[in-house]
């Protein structure tokens, strides 16, 4: 059984198609660079598989259910944008994180903030986009998930914290996990992916293991992304 | 799952209800101690009067702001947790719709119940502290009891407070599905205003529905026509008649609302 199975996806936005007819199918034990250009559907695509967008045609399967409360427990979600209210302390969200996640480790997810000099009391709304960012990537990261789906990780943060993240992704993900993750930064993040997944059009336009397209292109992902969507 | 939805939500506007329910005690207190000194013990001083006064007005408007806020913050809470930035939390935790949606209500409810409990703290402290001296504390007390020791009086109070609390319940039950309808996928711009337009559209609405199912209630038939001829009992059964007709509807209006709210949650949940 796949991890995940996608098929026949269509969504409209408005007037607007932003999936039609996409199919997908990933198994575990691998990064996935979801990419492609701005309205592409990236996102889109990534919050019908997390459960935030219900009103589309076609099926989407996560680990053989349909998107559901058995989805989300199986699911780890990091948007493009910080969910924490600005009232709330790290010990707080993190009170949130282990009352509804099974698979949260609590003590990991400290020691991860202690590393990023962060107090438990700090109040979220006292810190930078950047450091909010980057505690909402601890906490995703801190699961044991069996699909971390990561939107733009690293929108907005500076380069010497990108190795950070890219680093965190790495260690704390496993075999038996995977992780979808969606960014513009191809440059920086094609070391870590297994595998790339380009949508164009609302589909799903090239979906290849990274070394089979570096021979056969010839080229870097990043030099190959700007060749494709030229 | 459906426990941990309730403690959360209730954790997040704990702060604040619990400064405007503190606020709102202590000047119904208040009122009801300078009241005492005021009336009871003859104290003629002018700024004993003057501060009983200021209490009386305090906590009237403490309470009128805390019962204003509480719709206000039912709204803007629901709005934000669900369709806001922390909307992509909510939806992507392990709840179902109906667990999301009741716990949240629940929640609203339990405040909206603290709320109701000061409004009856400010009219106790209002009669209390206005009660005619020269009748004496000892009559009024023993009125009170007389009146709580009668079954048909104290049915029809608690018939009152079933009433009251199912208002807020359904209240609150309207602001969500108001706010759903408004977060629709065809709406994607304005949608606070229309949330807010949509709700006074359904109380509209709903007024003219009651209008005509009362005319089916025989009590609210009774209590139009009835003229200065009927007893004091005939009276008090039409009324009780009346309230349990309006806890039946509000309960079947929270129903209907509620439903719709977990449904279109469900099916069509859209965070663009």
């Amino acid at each position: 059984m796949s991890l995940l199975e996608i098929k026949q996806l269509e969504h409209r936005y408005g007037n607007k198609m932003t999936l039609a007819g996409l199919n997908l199918t990933l198994e575990e034990g691998e990064i996935i660079g979801l990419l492609g250009p701005n309205g592409v559907g990236k996102t889109t695509l990534m919050k019908m598989i997390c459960g935030l967008i219900s009103n589309y045609e076609g099926s989407i399967l996560v680990d053989g259910n349909p998107i559901g409360i058995q989805t989300k427990s199986l699911v780890s979600y990091l948007p493009d944008q910080t969910y924490f209210r600005k009232s709330e302390n790290i010990r707080s969200a993190i009170g949130v994180f282990r009352d509804f996640y099974k698979d949260f480790d609590e003590k990991k997810a400290l020691e991860m903030a202690i590393d990023l000099q962060l107090d438990a009391k700090q109040k979220i709304g006292s810190m930078s986009k950047g450091m909010q960012e980057k505690l909402q990537l601890i906490f995703v990261m801190s699961r044991k998930a069996r699909l971390f789906v990561l939107d733009e990780p690293m929108g907005g943060i500076d380069p010497s914290t990108r190795d950070y993240i890219l680093t965190t992704i790495l260690n704390q993900y496993t075999e038996d996990s995977s992780v979808l993750l969606s960014t513009h930064l191809v440059h920086d993040t094609e070391q870590i992916f297994d595998r790339v997944v380009f949508l164009k059009q609302g589909r799903v336009f090239i979906n290849e293991q990274v070394d089979i397209l570096r021979a056969e292109t010839g080229m870097s992902m990043d030099q190959y992304f700007r060749e494709v969507y030229r | 799952m459906f426990g941990k939805v309730i403690k959360h939500e209730l954790r997040t506007s704990a702060a604040l209800y619990l400064v405007c329910f503190g606020i709102a005690f202590l000047f119904c207190i208040a009122t009801i101690f300078n009241g005492k000194m005021a009336l009871y013990e003859r104290v003629t001083d002018n700024f004993v009067v003057a501060t009983w006064m200021f209490f009386i007005i305090a906590s009237s408007i403490s309470v009128a702001v805390l019962v204003l806020m509480y719709s206000i913050d039912t709204a803007i809470r629901y709005d934000r947790s669900m369709y806001g930035r922390e909307g992509y939390l909510t939806f992507t935790l392990p709840v179902s719709s109906t667990q999301l949606v009741l716990g949240k209500m629940t929640a609203a409810m339990i405040w909206g119940i603290g709320a109701f409990i000061m409004c009856g703290l400010l009219c106790f402290s209002m009669l209390y502290s206005s009660v005619d001296p020269e009748a004496g504390i000892m009559t009024t007390w023993k009125l009170i009891r007389t009146m709580f020791s009668q079954w048909e009086i104290l049915s029809s109070i608690l018939l009152f407070i079933g009433f009251c609390l199912i208002c807020i319940l359904e209240m609150v039950a309207m602001i969500y599905f108001s706010i759903c309808i408004a977060y629709l996928p065809c709406f994607r711009k304005g949608n606070r205003i229309i949330a807010l337009v949509l709700f006074f559209v359904l109380t509209y609405i709903e007024d003219k529905i009651l209008d005509i199912l009362f005319l089916f209630n025989q009590g609210y038939q009774y209590i139009i026509v009835s003229d200065d001829a009927v007893s004091a009992m005939q009276l008090y059964n039409a009324f009780q008649e009346v309230e349990i007709w309006g806890i039946v509807l509000g309960i079947m209006f929270t129903a209907l609302y509620t439903s719709a709210t977990i449904y279109i949650t469900k099916k069509y949940t859209s965070l663009q």
